[in-house]
């Protein structure tokens, strides 16, 4: 569906994209990366609203820029925050789907059926000036859905919105993964998109890092030291339990009185821990491992 | 689909909040006429009517046309709302042509509006039977469409256009119209009163007071039909350069940029 050929972008002596070359087809596949590491500019090239400076982009064959024939396919969630502020919800949807080519009656239908999908049709005849940040999620989420599109972009999309927003959103982007279409989400929080996809674009200043199987990716990433910080009343006796494991390979008592551990292969270390934690009934308040964020993730696939 | 983004961006342009702004202003404008007519005594109807028009109508054409021109796209780049005009399967040229000629509409309506108070305030019921009035209303909107063609050109090329517009409106269209040789040609106000055939007045302007009037009583030696073609070829020229940029340049909202 989509075919970017090395394709690079600068914004002046900034580079936004450099030699990018990726196929997209049909399915969720998220796009990761830090801010500023080009997944806006990526969207906005394959949204037809910048060009590449150097490559091609092709979206079912044709270059997307100013194309109003890949428009009639592509639906667009934008991060950014800004709306028509004097329209309703409705109205603004309708507006949306007019522009689509819908005539009135099937603009006015779509809208209705787009707002109860992104559970916005109980408040949706109010002025969007006076919307919650994720009542403008669900808005900016049912003009992009609007027109049936086979590839939809949704840019930072799970910003603003709540645990059951977050659980509704989930849903809907499922839905239309299933149906065949091409859902490419943006994201810096590794874990938001881990629930929606293991299928992953990582980009670090421009570049490609990584593309495929987020568990593969995970792999590579667990062949690095992994920290992983115990908070326990009993230091001193989690820390002799766990020595013996194979995958320790260091272990630290913080001033806090939590347990650092060093491991090699977090995949193997962790169903040990339990087993052990349960076998000799050790004390744990809390696990969590500083390093299971996007930003390690970069650090470990660019040798920081 | 051009039709629903005409209406769409008229209806915009003339909601009730924005209407009653420009009404108010047209009523202010028209009453700071009244007062001027009072201070100059007695010049007659008519003289005192093309004088009116001369010196406060066009030039309000002008910043009415900066406001509404620079909002069919640098406002929509701004509020970055763009974004969703861009995204939509609409031919570009067909969007911009369509949201300029709402924005021309409604500076013309605007624009008759004016020049209908003012013709009351001169000629009372006998306003919408003088050819004058009715002459005037069509120069008003040619003029509106020649501004809103070159201002809507000047919003594709530059950032803050509406100061640019501005700088046209009350620096260019003022002093070019007064200099030697045939340089008022170089102005849309010097071929919008040639249009007008307004009455030259009888009394020699002293070349202070014509610069202030911005030349309202001069001679204008442009001739009707060279008026009428430069102003509609000015529209059109600027609108088409708007078009053709339109839809080979990019439009982000600039603060995102990465």
């Amino acid at each position: 569906m989509i075919e970017l050929d090395r394709v690079s972008r600068w914004f002046g002596l900034v580079i936004g994209l450099n030699d990018v070359t990726a196929n997209i087809g049909p399915g969720i596949t998220a796009l990761l990366g830090q801010n500023g590491a080009g997944k806006t500019t990526m969207i906005r090239m394959i949204t037809g609203q910048i060009k590449p400076t150097t490559g091609s982009i092709r979206i079912f064959g044709e270059e997307p820029f100013a194309n109003p024939n890949v428009f009639r396919r592509l639906g667009y969630c934008p991060e950014i925050d800004q709306f028509y502020e004097n329209m309703t919800g409705r109205e603004f949807v309708v507006h949306m789907a007019r522009l689509s080519d819908f005539n009135a009656t099937e603009a006015s239908l779509r809208a209705e059926q787009m707002l109860t999908l992104v559970g916005m049709i109980d408040r949706c005849d109010k002025r969007i000036a006076g919307y919650s940040k994720g009542m403008r999620q669900r808005i900016k989420l049912a003009q992009a859905m609007l027109h049936d599109p086979d590839i939809i972009l949704l840019d930072e999309p799970l910003n603003g919105l709540d645990p059951v927003g977050r659980h509704e959103f989930m849903q809907v982007v499922g839905h239309l993964a299933a149906r065949g279409k091409c859902v490419i989400i943006s994201s810096h929080i590794l874990s938001e998109v881990e629930q929606l996809t293991q299928n992953i674009f990582l980009l670090h200043r421009g570049r490609l890092l990584a593309t495929g199987d987020l568990t593969t990716i995970r792999g590579l990433i667990d062949k690095h030291p992994h920290r992983i910080k115990i908070e326990t009343p009993e230091p001193r006796r989690v820390a002799s339990a766990l020595l013996p494991l194979e995958s320790v390979l260091s272990v630290s008592m913080d001033k806090d009185g939590s347990v650092e551990l060093e491991v090699r292969n977090a995949g193997l270390f962790y169903p040990a821990f339990a087993d052990i934690a349960l076998d000799q009934n050790l004390p744990i308040y809390g696990l969590h491992s500083p390093d299971n964020n996007l930003e390690s993730v970069f650090q470990y696939l660019v040798g920081g | 689909m051009a039709l629903y983004v005409f209406t769409s961006t008229l209806r915009e342009f003339l909601s009730l909040r924005r209407a009653a702004i420009w009404i108010i202003a047209v009523l202010a404008v028209c009453g700071l006429g009244f007062v001027w007519l009072n201070f100059t005594g007695n010049l007659g109807t008519e003289t005192g009517y093309a004088r009116l028009i001369g010196i406060m109508g066009f030039r309000i054409i002008a910043l009415i046309s900066a406001v509404f021109s620079t909002a069919v796209i640098a406002g929509e780049v701004e509020q970055k709302t763009i974004v969703y005009l861009l995204t939509r399967p609409i031919p570009r040229p067909v969007l911009i042509i369509a949201r300029a000629l709402a924005s021309v509409v409604t500076v013309a309506v605007i624009a008759s509006l004016m020049v209908f108070v003012m013709g009351l305030m001169n000629f009372g019921l006998g306003t919408f039977t003088n050819g004058m009035v009715w002459r005037d209303v069509a120069a008003v909107s040619l003029g509106a469409g020649a501004y809103g063609g070159l201002f809507l050109f000047v919003s594709m090329l530059l950032n803050r256009a509406f100061l640019f517009c501005l700088l046209f409106a009350f620096g260019w269209e003022v002093f070019v119209p007064q200099m030697p040789g045939d340089l008022y040609f170089a102005s849309i106000h010097s071929h919008m009163r040639a249009l007008t055939l307004h009455p030259v007045s009888a009394q020699p302007t002293p070349a202070l007071s014509n610069l202030t009037t911005g030349g309202a009583d001069s001679a204008i030696g442009i001739p009707w039909g060279v008026a009428l073609a430069t102003l509609l070829g000015c529209w059109i020229l600027f609108t088409a350069l708007s078009a053709v940029w339109f839809q080979n340049s990019e439009y982000v909202p600039r603060e995102d940029a990465e």
